[in-house]
């Protein structure tokens, strides 16, 4: 069992242990098991890691420090550390330094928090395995020859295997979610613009919000406290009048949707857990209703125009002048192309056509702006059904990790794994996945519950009792 | 629908990458397979006033600019060698590019 961040902070707190003889452990455990997982790209700079440990120690000697004090954490390697590696799992940034701190960063670094190590990651995101990473995929710590999920798989293994308590991801379909899931931990997606995009590498803008991994629901809404809040610098941050704590009287009622859950391609194994762990929430008092969404069902349609397209624009910005990978080419427009084929992996690039085409004369209307209004009839569809239940409830995975290899040569089976976390990216809303079992042969699987936006205390609320009764 | 080989070099072009002989084939298939199944979307039909209605309400959603003031917010050149050091190519305080005009 592994020891809560309120335990570790009790016992840095009494000297039990010291800041330092944590970093040490967890540099220990890192060097043990990461050679076979892969869940890490690099450690962060010594000078970094240093100076994090004598900031946390002041604050515990001034009587300053919080939870996350002195408290060893990964970032995927997204997330931007000023003077540190950012490769974003591509090629193309493969030795590009930060030139910035990331608003959730500086956060971390004032909180006392020691950034220990960069997390494996599909390139740029893009990918529900690990695959796509261009430095080598991140195995599963529950069985080596299967998927850690993705994109942020790094940041669930390490915190799988022992590696740190606590680690940040991104999601923009799923990204946290599903490899949470695939995992055996916790994982959270923020309501968006909750917590600042500043200095995460963009990918579908509409759609990224960084959030937490932890062994347990507490450890994560301890890390979800420091990094979530108003930031200038993120345009789409969300206002300290809109930020306002709702009361929070539940309802007792948890939404499924039947219909959606119960589809083809689910795992029969997935599908008996999630039946058995809705039935312990009823011994919580928790009355189940059917619910009907729509459009749930067009979701990773709307999904795969419009991430597609934001990646195209977002991309662009790579360009092999500025910073990154440069092939210079004969002409200017020569190195472009250059640049941008040997940088890019295969699934990046797919998504960057795809993209074009989308957005492309003739097709806008028919794939881009049809994508939105749908999103619009969704996000309506969903605030109706708020009114009316507390969560709604689902499987985070249609089927536990798989065989490394096995969707890697077909996309579409790739996406279609997404199904179920994809609607809470369109939508914005917060989403948290819980361990909630294994399959006979020992593969984790995960429950996920979606709130309405801003409340992600619904979900911490829920998520714990959901723990009690797993255990039970 | 109907995605052809001349639209891959077409948008291939368009997104500044290449596409190589080899990749083609499968990069094809692959991308008729996903326009395949998101093209599900042009089945949906909404009606002309709900379409309207959802138009009106976007505007409303509060999707408004994000603008502030546009003064100097930091030391001028604080940032420079910072910015020039991951450039690939710099000649004194420049970017160095390919010639453009030839």
């Amino acid at each position: 069992m592994q020891k809560t961040l309120k335990q570790l902070h009790e016992e840095l707190k009494n000297g039990t242990i010291t800041v330092e003889s944590l970093v040490i452990e967890c540099k220990k455990t890192i060097a043990e098991k990461d050679g076979d997982i892969h869940a890490l790209l690099g450690l962060y700079s010594d000078s970094l890691i240093s100076s994090q440990i004598v900031v946390a120690e002041k604050m515990f000697k001034d009587g300053k420090a919080n939870t996350l004090t002195g408290i060893p954490i990964v970032i995927k390697d997204n997330i931007l550390v000023k003077g540190e590696l950012a490769t974003g799992g591509s090629k193309i940034l493969e030795k590009y330094h930060a030139t910035y701190d990331a608003t959730v960063i500086k956060k971390l670094k004032e909180a006392g928090a020691i950034l220990i190590a960069r997390a494996n990651m599909d390139e740029f995101a893009m990918g529900g395995s690990t695959e796509n990473s261009a430095f080598g995929v991140t195995k599963n710590p529950h069985d080596i020859t299967r998927v850690a999920g993705g994109s942020s798989g790094g940041s669930a293994a390490v915190v799988a295997y022992g590696g740190v308590p606590v680690s940040l991801g991104s999601d923009t379909g799923g990204s946290i979610r599903q490899p949470a899931s695939l995992c055996g931990v916790v994982g959270l997606k923020t309501t968006y613009g909750d917590v600042s995009r500043y200095g995460v590498m963009a990918m579908g803008s509409s759609l990224d919000q960084i959030g937490p991994f932890g062994n347990s629901v507490e450890d994560v809404e301890e890390v979800y406290k420091i990094i979530s809040g108003y930031d200038e610098l993120d345009s789409t941050s969300l206002s300290n009048e809109s930020r306002k704590p709702k009361v929070e009287n539940l309802k007792k009622i948890i939404g499924i949707p039947m219909s959606f859950v119960n589809r083809e391609g689910i795992d029969k194994e997935v599908l008996d857990n999630f039946n058995i762990s809705i039935d312990m929430m009823k011994n919580f008092g928790y009355i189940i209703k059917d619910i009907n969404i729509e459009y749930l069902e067009k979701a990773l349609s709307v999904y795969y125009i419009l991430m597609p397209a934001e990646v195209s624009s977002n991309l662009a910005r790579y360009d092999g002048i500025r910073f990154g990978l440069s092939h210079p080419g004969e002409t200017s427009i020569q190195s472009y192309f250059e640049s941008r084929t040997a940088g890019f992996g295969p699934e990046v690039r797919r998504r960057i056509l795809l993209g074009t085409y989308v957005l492309s004369s003739g097709y806008h209307d028919a794939y881009y702006n049809k994508a939105n209004l749908v999103r619009e009839m969704l996000r309506k569809e969903f605030e109706k059904v708020f009114q009316e239940v507390d969560v709604i409830a689902t499987p985070t995975s249609p089927v536990p990790a798989f065989k490394i290899g096995e969707k890697s040569q077909d996309p579409l089976a790739m996406y279609l794994a997404d199904i179920f976390t994809v609607p809470v990216n369109i939508v914005g809303v917060p989403a948290i996945s819980i361990p909630s079992g294994k399959t006979s042969s020992g593969l984790p699987l995960g429950m996920q519950f979606v709130a309405s936006h801003m409340s992600e205390g619904t979900l911490f609320t829920i998520g714990k009792e959901f723990e009690l009764a797993i255990i039970k | 629908m109907s995605f052809t080989e001349q639209d891959l070099d077409n948008l291939s072009s368009l997104a500044r990458i290449n596409v190589t002989k080899d990749e083609k084939p499968k990069m094809l298939l692959d991308m008729q397979a996903i326009l395949g199944y998101v093209s599900e979307i042009n089945e949906i039909s909404l009606s002309n006033s709900s379409v309207e209605e959802e138009r009106i309400a976007l505007g409303e959603k509060g999707v408004f600019n994000v603008v502030r003031e546009d003064v100097i917010t930091r030391e001028t050149n604080s940032n420079t060698k910072t910015l020039l050091d991951e450039a690939p190519s710099v000649k004194d305080d420049y970017v160095k590019v390919e010639q453009v005009l030839k």
